[in-house]
């Protein structure tokens, strides 16, 4: 059983040990420095909350992907909310806070030669459904196998080959689109 | 043209292949320790306050519900004293013609 509290030290070191793929994989998911940021910061939060309820019956990493992911869910379904109600929200309540949509997000790490082309991609992965998103992330950015992403998200290995199937046909046919609207 | 946009595509989809992974923010653990410390204070606070404010509420509803239980209950027993009159057993037997002794009556 994980216990954070009256061990900073400890904590410290799970955060340096995590760190980078917690920031990541919500970086991938969100396609916002900022909202990673403030996810990864929410992330090891709930860790130091929750230790006590991480038995070790999966790894740490996996306990950490679905914390991850869980919060990166959220925050987009919540960011799409805010986009559905902009216009009464700009009437009744003017926060001065951008509702933006993912632009031409390239992640930092992406191949200079590669940019111009990952922003393509990133653009065709943001309008993917949901569970193949997160399937075709962690696959190509994450490096994970079938059965680890399986872990993660609670699918069978075979739904999250299927999954990743139709992500990949999905975004062969977004990507085809853009394709055509470009050469015109 | 489907050659050259097929193509277009396998190197989109491969764009991210030798992608690094990027540090995150090297403050992030202070940041977290910082957002922690101030957590407990504000987190307690409204539930202690929610309960302390209902518990309140019901002692004030309950205590007002006994004192006008009590008030009622005082006047209808003084109403029952004033109206009744005590009744000794010789105007019952009276009324219900029990003064005699004898136990067996006669039949018409």
């Amino acid at each position: 059983m994980l216990s954070f509290r009256d061990n900073e030290q400890a904590f410290r070191d799970f955060i340096n040990q995590h760190q980078q793929r917690v920031y990541n994989t919500a970086l991938n998911t969100l396609q916002n420095e900022q909202d990673a940021e403030e996810i990864t910061q929410d992330v090891f939060i709930e860790a130091f909350n929750k230790a006590h309820t991480f038995k070790g019956e999966a790894q740490v990493s996996t306990w950490l992907y679905r914390i991850t992911l869980n919060k990166c869910i959220d925050h987009i379904r919540s960011k799409k909310r805010k986009k559905r109600f902009a216009f009464l929200t700009q009437l009744f309540h003017d926060s001065g806070e951008p509702i933006s949509d993912a632009g031409d997000f390239v992640h930092p790490g992406v191949v200079a030669e590669n940019k111009e082309k990952a922003a393509y991609l990133y653009k065709a992965i943001d309008q993917l459904p949901e569970n193949q998103k997160i399937a075709f992330l962690l696959s190509e950015t994450e490096g994970l196998s079938y059965a680890e992403i399986s872990e993660i998200t609670g699918s069978s290995v075979s739904s999250i080959e299927s999954l990743l199937f139709r992500a990949r046909k999905n975004l062969r046919k977004i990507l085809a689109d853009f394709y055509k609207n470009n050469t015109r | 043209m489907t050659t050259k946009q097929d193509k277009w595509i396998d190197e989109v989809m491969g764009s991210l292949q030798q992608m690094q992974p990027v540090e995150g923010n090297p403050h992030l653990h202070t940041r977290i320790i910082a957002r922690l410390s101030n957590q407990v204070a504000p987190a307690r606070k409204p539930l202690q306050l929610k309960w302390v404010y209902s518990f309140s509420a019901l002692f004030v509803i309950m205590l007002l519900m006994n004192v006008l239980g009590w008030r009622g209950s005082n006047s209808t027993s003084s109403e029952v004293t004033v109206t009744q009159q005590p009744v000794d057993i010789e105007t019952v037997i009276s009324d219900y013609g029990l003064e005699s002794n004898n136990t067996y009556t006669s039949l018409p």
